[in-house]
């Protein structure tokens, strides 16, 4: 009796395992990609920064963070974008903001940081070094 | 589920690429917007192209001025609610042109973004002139 008793226990906590890690591997396949963000451009133009991408966030988007560094690491300028066309989106196609760079310092060569965080608080960075506005018209 | 579509169908779309305005006036804006689930919002927004960059979302080119440096260029920034349910909506704006500011090569982008989050991106090309 008692085995019979012992043997049904471990078969009971066989199936509650078992459950268990089959409810974690939902989980893991519930998750959505993190976010995917091609820069495009990131060139200064006067006192702005020009700065276009495309991301896509199966999560939508959350936040945005522009962050732009000397080629020492020390931080510029950063910018929370908060604007409600680009939050809460599955996708921006043309995303363009201009960055306040007067008085900055901001030369070719630094680098922009752009961070998209998604509804499940995944976190893309992607980075692109800036370039100098091309006065082509000048030639 | 998919992007939502701006589109001209069935009317007379407005603004439309290489029309030129003039300081003072309206602009009626008039898009039919579709969805297979649902509408959500859209964004208009207007911006300077004084220095010529593209939306890469049309394939016309239109003439432009020369490149400039702006001084007081026009930045409109617009967010519009469509009902609730809709599939369909035909949208229309009046948007006044202030009488003040620089003339030349502006782009007019309209964002629709349906209830799944999903967005549609149309830019413009047109021209203020004084």
């Amino acid at each position: 009796m008692k085995k019979y008793i012992y043997m049904s226990l471990m078969m009971a906590l066989l199936c509650v395992l078992s459950l268990s890690f089959t409810a974690c591997d939902d989980d893991d396949d519930d998750k959505l990609p993190a976010p995917e963000i091609t820069i495009n451009e990131a060139n200064i133009e006067d006192d702005v920064l020009c700065v276009q991408a495309d991301v896509v966030a199966k999560g939508r988007t959350a936040s945005i963070l522009l962050t732009i560094t000397g080629q020492n690491g020390a931080v510029k300028a950063t910018q929370a974008i908060t604007d409600s066309k680009y939050i809460g989106v599955l996708n921006i196609d043309g995303f363009h903001v201009h960055v306040d760079i007067a008085d900055k310092n901001v030369e070719e060569g630094d680098i922009l940081e752009m961070s998209v965080t998604d509804g499940q608080g995944l976190t893309t960075t992607s980075k692109k070094s800036i370039t100098e506005e091309e006065d082509d018209d000048d030639e | 589920m998919s992007q939502p579509i701006i589109t001209d169908q069935g009317i007379t779309a407005n603004p439309i690429d290489c029309q030129v305005y003039h300081r003072g006036e309206t602009i009626p804006f008039n898009y039919f917007f579709t969805d297979d689930t649902e509408l959500g919002t859209y964004n208009i927004e207007i911006h300077n192209n004084f220095d010529h960059h593209t939306h890469s979302t049309s394939s016309v080119e239109c003439p432009m001025d020369a490149l400039k440096q702006p001084v007081k260029p026009w930045v409109y920034n617009q967010d519009f609610a469509i009902p609730t349910g809709l599939r369909q909506y035909d949208a229309k704006i009046n948007i006044p042109i202030p009488a003040d500011i620089d003339p030349g090569d502006y782009h007019f982008m309209v964002r629709l973004t349906d209830r799944a989050g999903w967005q549609q991106l149309k830019a413009v090309a047109i021209k203020i002139t004084e």
